[in-house]
């Protein structure tokens, strides 16, 4: 009995150097990773493009810098930041199964990043046909107006015509 | 009874004697102990949604740490990477390259040129303590934000594991 404490007691004093050495021999740091993610863009439609009444047989357009009838589409995110605009424009007004022709220019499409005076004198204008890439302005902000033009026929089928006009927006990272 | 306290008394002195020479051969691996020290977080600044950031390891918002050890001697790194960034209740996907991580244990460290470049954080890696008894490790990586990512401060833990080559248990 006294023998075996005496193991016991020889031994354990052993294992516990062996444990505690290896352990120590290691040592261990930690940092961290850090990233502020910033907030995300936003875009919302705040003036449909409005052709109002449409006579048959009559082309009617819209300028980008009337005001209530324009379209113009509002954007919100980091100030200073480059977005891209990518606009998916419809071809035809649809009512049921009737439809209406719609066509852009390059001229029909304006911007306002809060250095221009507004829809009537904006800070810039760009083709709506095409990808741009622009800058939101000082107070993380851009107005975007889009005009256009319908070409009714002259057999024209009465009724209310629509279609989305959309407008794609991100971060480039520029 | 005599032959028993004889017995119990030489067993406390071989206990005695044991555990002080113990203690001399227990400093041993404390000398080959290196000590690791945090110079700079890995920091990715502002981020956007939809645009990933690479921090490189020659960036000055790199990763650095600082190993003390001794001179000469041999010894393993070795990291656990994060896969995620996170703050709360979302996360942001984290990438580390195997040649994302660079050391030096030259007298005068160079983040530019290190003496050892493009090394895998992802693998241990054995490197000699420089003369000076230092030796530096830079880290960089790849922050991948999705499109609608939530806004905020995301934070992730980087662990590094230094131990001397000859040490028990080692790799």
């Amino acid at each position: 009995m006294f023998i075996k404490n005496l193991k016991t007691i020889l031994l354990t004093p052993i294992i516990v150097l062996f444990i505690s050495s290896a352990v120590r021999s290691q040592e261990v740091g930690s940092i961290q990773a850090t990233a502020t993610v910033v907030s995300t863009l936003s875009i919302s439609g705040t003036q449909n493009l409005d052709f109002a009444t449409v006579t048959p047989g009559i082309v009617k357009s819209v300028d980008k810098s009337t005001v209530g009838s324009a379209g113009e589409f509002s954007l919100s995110g980091v100030a200073n930041s480059e977005v891209s605009l990518n606009f998916t424009l419809p071809s035809d007004l649809m009512a049921g199964a009737s439809n209406m022709p719609i066509s852009f220019t390059g001229l029909d499409c304006s911007w306002d990043d809060g250095s221009g005076g507004g829809q009537s004198s904006p800070s810039g204008a760009i083709d709506p046909r095409i990808s741009n890439n622009l800058r939101l302005g000082a107070g993380g902000a851009l107005t975007v107006w889009l005009g256009g033009t319908v070409t009714p026929s002259v057999a024209q089928t009465g009724g209310s015509y629509t279609a989305d006009v959309i407008l794609t927006v991100a971060y480039t990272g520029g | 009874m005599i032959i028993r306290r004889s017995l119990a008394k030489f067993s406390l002195l071989l206990l005695v004697i044991f555990l002080a020479s113990s203690k001399l051969t227990y400093s041993q691996p404390f000398t080959d102990t290196a000590v690791v020290s945090l110079v700079n977080n890995l920091v990715f600044g502002n981020v956007l949604p939809g645009i990933p950031v690479t921090i490189s390891k020659r960036s000055t918002f790199a990763a650095e740490f600082l190993i003390q050890g001794t001179a000469g001697s041999d010894v393993f790194i070795s990291f656990t990477l994060p896969k995620y960034m996170t703050t709360t209740g979302n996360y942001m996907r984290t990438i580390f390259k195997t040649t994302d991580c660079a050391m030096d244990s030259s007298a005068t460290p160079d983040q530019a040129a290190p003496t050892l470049d493009d090394v895998s954080p992802w693998r241990t890696t054995t490197y000699t303590i420089g003369s000076n008894s230092e030796l530096t490790v830079w880290l960089g990586g790849t922050v991948v934000p999705d499109l609608v990512q939530q806004a905020g401060g995301y934070t992730a833990d980087i662990v590094i594991f230094v131990e001397p080559v000859d040490a028990p248990g080692g790799p």
